[in-house]
């Protein structure tokens, strides 16, 4: 008896102590629910007129119950820049993204002064390797690089155990450390390593195939009615080839033999019935029909780098465009495998897996719309529509699944479909667009999308409790692009930029045109411009003492620039990085960040390196909206259930304000403050109703 | 009917009665009165084909060997003629299983082969599609290939076209049913008509994916469909998903559960039942 009362005593001291010792976490009351609806592109005169006809009525009710605000954008106003900023709470200056691309003023090709390249990660390979005849074996594998810094507001949640769960937040590809679960969105390659690159098939290749970007056009044959056909994979780094010997009669020397690595691929069989314009597929273990215009289910297909031992999953969809009386087959870029990811998409890798079991495969790459098949032709505008929306039905339902599933902490979610959409479809309902086409299933477009977003509002809203907290934002607004500049050709008529050949001026990318010794600045990526300052650029002629002046002539020039054809300011807004921006990152980005009058964007050929003749160009592209501009005129959205306390917030305010919805402070450099109050009055009807 | 047709069958009927009665105990507890079953008649087989007295004499002389062994570890010269004694025993040991496991051989094939009718596929869930596919025999003129028709009942649905292959000989429609049944879809050209079964939603039954004129071989594979016989239809083909056993929240493969649980039950048995294996 007294060994059991003995006992007893010991299990209450050891209970109590448990009490006590228990960290404060374990013990602490769920935390509320924040749910944040990142909707990239979403424009403030859109929900204005929208809401104001009636066709956004969930997004009305949260406005009047709440508060609707404009929220001032970064500069420039660049998707992976602005999301940044609302992740980290700083400018560009503080987490070092400044465009989709970044300039290498010392790259490893002598011939080439200065070199593009993605901002948002990077890659690195296998440090060290050893070969066995044509293999090569990796003794510590690649890996990859988030090049966002500063410190992502959900770290900070983390460190006080809220939980948190981000879908495809842009420029958070590989995801960085989480306190729950997250799956990375812009800047997430497709299996190739590249942002999505699409395959057509086709028995009549477009005459412009060779000058497809972000696709490639293969020429098949239609034999027996068969096409016999190849999905090209990523490189297979495991296996080298001696290339063919320039000089003929095969390889030389071992010491001159030079090595090359092939893309994987996987190939595939259509059988046709050109009669009934039908045709049955088989690509690897999966055999499937599709009729003239259908689309197929998502198709796993598995690289094997090395057979049998190492394997590498993706996924793509078939899309037969048509069978007679020319083939032509769409296939998807091949995506990153959610349920088994070949690179680090998912955090936890088998939440990956969860959400395949839930919502079966879904797009992992990082914009899915495919604007490049609009933009090269293989899509008809109404086949980039259709594709847009299965997107957007991919992401409504995983929605639901999420939000299904949030019972603490954060949720983010974001949308792409605006963003893309109306990058693409302006053209088809702005009757001043230089490149404006009536398609008649296109007019009211943009309407739907906003209608879809409102309606996932809705579902939003209806998962609210009364201490919970919506906040429907946006990375920028839009506007028409009606023209294209191209700013390297105005530095050339301004004197900044000799050519060595003017006669040969528009025929050579990346700058190769150019006399460096003659140049004093020169414009890479969407808005940027450089000074070729000595010492940093490595065919720099700029003193550091007359780096302010060529500054200083800069700013004036551009803000004095304009078009002639309608008397028009092409800039009105330029940021110096040195002068407005903060942060210990400023000599990534460029020097001035050119901010275009509405309507006004960089053309197409001059963020590369290219001098075309003309500096105005009229946008006839299917790339017809856009927000690389002055930030003001293309200002995002911030709608809530809560009272917004500035009249002009901006989006590292509200990077403020979320951590502040769990009373944790700023970090101190963060440079935004709180712009989210309490509850309005009516706060409690809203969730009351949803409830 | 044949050889191959008659056992066929027997044993789907011996496996409609047994699996029927079991059905409603759902596919885990049908397997593991299955596999104990089995692994008892297999058993019995073992017991009655083998020499049992020679087994245990084996095995007996086996053990005192490596008792052997273990005494006397620090002379070499005999530890190496213990090992070969060892080793010669063992083969004659499994000698003696070789007999009985190729009796057992033919039974367990044609369970196996029942099996797979009963777990292998899922029947189609409603709104599911499935590819269906008509493979002629070679000699088939294309003209016989453009006339293949088929019937839709009502409750299923013809999602495509057929595609024919003339590259192959065949017909495939993308069909979809749209609601729970058991349905005989007919196939008819050239002046033959033949039938194939479609399973729809419902409970854990047998599933026959595969109606085929292609042999024995094949017929005894597929047995859930009397062969097709003679015509220039060689097999009637329904791309059923695979099906998995549920245990304990994960999906086993059903020969995988077999052979665990049949092995697992003859081990566990074949002491009460005096078998020496």
């Amino acid at each position: 008896m007294q060994m059991i009362i003995d006992k007893s005593r010991h299990f209450i001291l050891w209970a109590l102590l448990l009490t006590v010792l228990l960290p404060a976490p374990l013990m602490a009351e769920p935390a509320r629910k924040v749910i944040i609806m990142g909707v990239d592109g979403m424009d403030p005169i859109f929900v204005r007129k929208f809401v104001d006809a009636g066709v956004m009525p969930n997004t009305k009710r949260l406005i009047e119950t709440g508060d609707f605000k404009p929220l001032q954008t970064s500069m420039p106003p660049l998707s992976p820049t602005a999301w940044s900023t609302f992740i980290t709470g700083m400018d560009p200056g503080g987490h070092g993204i400044f465009d989709f691309v970044h300039r290498d003023p010392d790259p490893p090709n002598k011939r080439i002064a200065v070199m593009p390249y993605l901002s948002m990660s990077k890659a690195h390979g296998a440090e060290k390797t050893f070969e066995v005849g044509s293999w090569v074996i990796p003794l510590k594998g690649g890996s990859v690089e988030l090049m966002r810094k500063g410190t992502p507001f959900w770290e900070l949640l983390g460190e006080q155990s809220v939980e948190t769960t981000i879908f495809k937040m842009p420029a958070n590809f590989p995801p960085s450390k989480i306190h729950g679960r997250a799956i990375s969105g812009m800047g997430t390659p497709d299996i190739r390593g590249t942002p999505g690159t699409f395959s057509f098939y086709t028995t009549l290749l477009p005459a412009d195939a060779d000058d497809f970007t972000g696709g490639e056009a293969y020429p098949v044959e239609v034999r027996n009615d068969t096409v016999e056909a190849k999905l090209i994979g990523p490189e297979n780094s495991f296996r080298r080839f001696a290339k063919p010997s320039k000089k003929g009669g095969g390889a030389g020397s071992k010491d001159e033999i030079e090595y090359e690595f092939r893309d994987l691929e996987i190939p595939f069989t259509v059988y046709l019935d050109r009669e009934e314009a039908v045709a049955k597929f088989e690509v690897q273990d999966s055999e499937f029909v599709l009729e003239e215009g259908e689309w197929s289910d998502w198709v796993e297909v598995t690289f094997e780098p090395i057979p049998y031992l190492v394997k590498i999953s993706a996924i793509c969809r078939f899309y037969l465009q048509s069978v007679r009386p020319e083939f032509k087959l769409y296939v998807t870029p091949l995506q990153i495998n959610p349920a088994d990811p070949a690179m680090p998409i998912v955090e936890p890798e088998d939440w990956g897996h969860e959400l395949c079991e839930e919502l079966g495969f879904f797009y992992t790459q990082e914009l899915p719309e495919d604007t490049k098949a609009l933009s090269n032709g293989v899509f008809g505008p109404m086949e980039f529509w259709e594709q847009t929306q299965f997107v957007y039905a991919e992401s409504r339902k995983a929605l639901d699944h999420l939000l299904d599933n949030h019972e603490e902490g954060l949720l983010f979610f974001y949308f792409s479909t605006i963003d893309q959409n109306c990058h693409m479809l302006y053209r088809y309902f702005d009757v001043d667009h230089p490149g404006y086409e009536p398609v008649e299933g296109l007019r009211d477009s943009v309407q739907t999308l906003y209608e879809e977003i409102d309606e996932a509002i809705g579902r939003a809203m209806e998962s609210l409790d009364e201490d919970s907290t919506l906040i429907v934002m946006s990375d920028h607004g839009f506007a028409p692009f009606y023209w294209g500049v191209n700013l390297n050709t105005w530095l050339l008529e301004k004197g900044y930029v000799t050519l060595k050949d003017p006669s040969k001026q528009g025929r050579y990318p990346l700058f190769l045109n150019v006399d460096w010794e003659k140049t004093e600045a020169y414009a890479m990526g969407l808005n940027g411009v450089y000074v070729n300052l000595r010492g940093r650029e490595r065919e720099g002629v700029v003193a550091e003492g007359a780096y302010d002046d060529v500054l200083d002539r800069l700013e004036k020039d551009m803000l004095e620039f304009k078009d002639s054809r309608n008397g028009e300011n092409v800039i009105t807004l330029v940021v110096r990085t040195h002068r407005d921006f903060h942060g210990p990152y400023l000599d990534v980005g460029p020097d001035i960040i050119v901010g275009y009058n509405r309507g006004y964007r960089s053309s197409w050929d001059s963020p590369l390196g290219e001098f075309p003749k003309e500096i105005f160009e009229d946008n006839t592209e299917a790339w017809s909206g856009d927000h690389a501009m002055d930030y003001r005129h293309v200002p995002g959205v911030l709608i809530t259930n809560r009272t917004i306390t500035m009249d002009e917030p901006f989006l590292y305010d509200l990077t403020v304000a979320v951590l502040d919805e769990y009373g944790i402070a700023p970090l101190p450099e963060m440079i935004g403050s709180d712009c989210i109050g309490p509850a309005s009055g009516e706060k409690s009807s809203v969730a009351a109703e949803s409830n | 009917m044949g050889l191959a047709g008659a056992l066929n069958k027997a044993m789907t009927a011996l496996f409609a009665v047994a699996l029927g009665v079991l059905q409603p105990l759902g596919p885990v507890i049908g397997m593991t009165i299955v596999s104990l079953v089995v692994g008892v008649i297999m058993l019995w087989i073992f017991a009655m084909v083998s020499n049992q007295d020679a087994i245990r004499g084996l095995k007996d002389h086996i053990r005192g060997n490596l008792i052997a062994v273990r005494i006397y570890q620090d002379n070499i010269a005999l530890l190496l003629r213990l090992q070969g004694k060892i080793v010669g025993l063992t083969l004659r040991y499994m000698g003696h299983s070789l007999l009985p496991m190729i009796v057992m051989m033919g039974p367990v094939l044609l369970i196996l082969f029942q099996l797979n009718l009963w777990f292998a596929k899922a029947p189609l869930e409603i709104g599911q599609s499935a590819l269906l596919t008509v493979s002629l025999s070679a000699e088939a003129a294309p003209d016989v290939l453009r006339a293949v028709t088929f019937e839709v009942p009502e409750g299923v649905v013809s999602e495509t076209p057929p595609v024919r292959v003339a590259a192959r000989n065949e017909v495939v429609w993308r069909i979809r049913a749209d609601a729970p049944g058991d349905y005989r879809l007919v196939f008819t050209t050239g002046g033959e008509s033949h039938e194939k079964e479609l399973n729809v939603g419902g409970d854990w039954r047998s599933v026959s994916s595969l109606r085929t004129g292609r042999g024995v071989w094949e017929a005894l594979l597929y047995p859930g469909e009397s062969p097709l016989k003679g015509g220039v239809i060689e097999a009637i083909e329904i791309e059923y998903a695979d099906e998995t056993i549920p245990v304990f929240g994960f999906g086993i493969n059903w020969l995988v559960m077999f052979f665990v649980l049949s092995i697992a039950f003859g081990f566990a048995l074949k002491g009460p039942l005096g078998v020496e294996i």
